[in-house]
């Protein structure tokens, strides 16, 4: 681990989260005064097989 | 279950919500109407497929759902309310998730996050394990520290991610991670506790809210409890962020003694810690590896190790002084003097083929101090888990329970695709009624984690089951002996004085700590017939000096 990361500052800093997932997280920091983001993340949408075999050629 | 309810099963193809959001899906449909008896909106996963079945759906119907598709599953009196609970199904699925309100602070992707907060220094990431390395690898190059929740990551993807990130200086906690602290703010699981002097680095998330908490009750706040993940002390992954938390906690001007939680690491990290301990730290340290030696003090009694969290609670308190030990003694301990003549009512309503303890877990760690614990006083038995250590059997299966048998309901095949057991019951209510109903269970075994992120009613989203369950014993002739533990604080939202008193209300024995819950369920379960003394000794002591 190097000395000059994000970590070392971590803990003496005020936290700013974001939050990826389940909102009941970004609800609980809010709940606590944490500055907080929240993003809904969705996976990218499955392609069907034939139009990922067509993309596999194309590309 | 009536033979003429109406199971039906609707799969809408391609279509992804989080478990959480599937979760209260469900529930809005449950209340659209009395006849409605199960609605369950969830992703096809294996997991959440053998659910249903065990629900009573046809396995044929199940079957056909692919993982990115979401299964509607609905139990109903009549044709009429599954209509209603479809449409109501239809018409929740495609409102736009998450954006019931306007809030800025809510966005549909990470570079919109990240626009809005260019300074932010950590991310916390409960998103499916096979997307987290792209994420997780995105966010390092950024330098923003991560914990991450997500299960289901491959160990090769966690060793890249967290080889990178020590590269870099960034921070990994988990995969696997579900609770921190940080200058006293709870990150994912956790309780409201009192800032103070003890900082914890914990490959053990329930373990790391259970001393928190009891440390809460003894007047001892913590500063900082850093959650690095089960595989974190495996030879895997070789302690990185382990080691990482140790030295980031020891240079901290605020902790000024620190807690180490964990399963015992493989003997090459438990060296690594022991070797920095004895050499290069200088503050006051309890090893709590659970299973692991007890009794031990290194460096003149600076170092203590401890096999429970409970004992992990007493030697903190007793490292910080007599006060606080004494503090500890009061709010977290019942001495067998005390423990057995309370106990001795249960054991004698047992019928004589009541000999087994079924325990229902929602944390991992309590699971593996219940089975160190059980498996040491009922070791000429049989005992099983799902989640197996030391002289525990596997169980053939981690649906259905044999002889005495410990289950990890947070363990990944009843997680894959919906939310955790500190949050959606589901699985427990009926796990609670199987277990009741065989005859050769003497004890049911349960903890309740109250806090941020969890049930805003644990004890409340299975009393009634649990009542049904008792009183289903009764009626056989039988006497269903109920063990619990809460873990959380008076000032976590969801009532710790209110969730005891709902469970005694049913007739349930509650005890302080789960290591004590365990004990008394093997008391119970033995009619007293166990060397108590020497488990005390063994289990609930705050450590000896052989130095």
């Amino acid at each position: 681990m190097t000395d000059s990361g994000s970590a070392r500052k971590l803990l003496d800093s005020e936290l700013k989260v974001i939050n990826l997932g389940l909102d009941i997280f970004y609800n609980a920091l809010v709940e606590q005064n944490v500055k907080a983001m929240h993003v809904n993340w969705k996976p990218a949408p499955k392609l069907d097989k034939e139009t990922e075999d067509i993309l596999d050629k194309m590309l | 279950m009536s033979g003429q309810d109406i199971f039906h099963i609707t799969i809408r193809q391609n279509f992804y919500r989080d478990s959480l959001q599937l979760l209260k899906i469900s529930d809005s449909i449950r209340r659209v109407s009395r006849e409605i008896l199960e609605a369950s909106i969830i992703m096809a996963t294996p997991t959440n497929k053998e659910i249903l079945i065990r629900l009573g759906f046809r396995p044929s119907s199940v079957g056909e759902a692919q993982e990115s598709d979401i299964i509607i599953a609905i139990r109903a009196r009549d044709q009429k309310s599954v209509d209603l609970a479809v449409a109501e199904a239809d018409r929740l699925l495609e409102s736009p998730a998450g954006a019931s309100k306007q809030d800025e602070s809510k966005v549909d992707d990470l570079e919109s996050a990240l626009r809005s907060m260019p300074d932010a220094n950590l991310a916390l990431l409960s998103i499916p394990g096979d997307h987290v390395r792209e994420v997780s690898l995105k966010l390092i190059d950024l330098g923003i520290n991560q914990q991450i929740f997500s299960d289901h990551v491959p160990v090769e993807d966690e060793l890249e991610i967290k080889t990178l990130a020590a590269e870099k200086g960034v921070l990994i906690l988990g995969p696997g991670a579900g609770t921190s602290i940080m200058n006293g703010k709870g990150i994912g699981f956790s309780n409201a506790v009192r800032t103070g002097p003890v900082g914890i680095v914990a490959a053990a998330g329930t373990g790391l809210q259970e001393v928190a908490t009891l440390l809460d009750h003894c007047g001892i706040g913590v500063k900082h409890g850093l959650g690095v993940g089960g595989n974190d002390p495996k030879d895997k992954i070789g302690g990185i962020m382990m080691m990482q938390c140790i030295k980031m906690l020891e240079s901290n001007p605020d902790v000024g003694i620190i807690g180490i939680v964990s399963k015992p690491p493989s003997p090459s990290v438990q060296e690594k810690i022991v070797s920095y301990l004895t050499r290069s730290a200088g503050k006051k340290y309890v090893l709590a590896f659970i299973g692991g030696a007890g009794g031990d003090q290194k460096n003149g009694g600076r170092i203590v190790q401890v096999n429970t969290l409970a004992s992990a609670v007493l030697a903190i308190a007793k490292q910080l002084g007599r006060r606080q030990f004494e503090m500890a003694i009061a709010a977290t301990y019942v001495p067998p003097k005390d423990l057995m003549p309370s106990l001795e009512d249960e054991w004698r309503r047992l019928g004589p083929g009541q000999k087994r303890v079924r325990a229902l877990y929602t944390g991992g760690t309590f699971t593996y101090e219940a089975e160190v614990i059980l498996g040491s006083i009922l070791a000429d038995e049989p005992i099983y888990s799902n989640s197996p250590i030391l002289n525990i059997k596997q169980l053939d299966d981690s649906f259905k329970s044999q002889d005495t048998s410990i289950v990890d309901l947070g363990e990944e095949e009843f997680t894959e695709g919906r939310p955790h057991p500190m949050i959606d019951p589901t699985v427990r209510k009926f796990r609670i009624a199987e277990e009741a109903s065989d005859p050769s269970v003497a004890v049911l075994l349960m903890d309740f984690v109250l806090g941020y992120g969890s049930h805003p009613d644990p004890v409340g989203a299975v009393i009634n089951e649990i009542d049904d369950a008792k009183r289903m014993a009764g009626k056989a002739g039988r006497h269903l002996c109920v063990v619990a533990h809460v873990c959380g604080t008076s000032d976590d939202l969801q009532g710790y004085s209110q969730s005891i008193d709902k469970l005694k209300g049913v007739g349930c024995v509650v005890l302080p700590t789960n290591a004590l819950a365990a004990v008394a369920s093997a008391a119970v379960a033995r009619r007293g017939k166990v060397d108590i003394d020497g488990i005390y000794a063994q289990y609930l002591t705050a450590g000896e000096a052989i130095e």
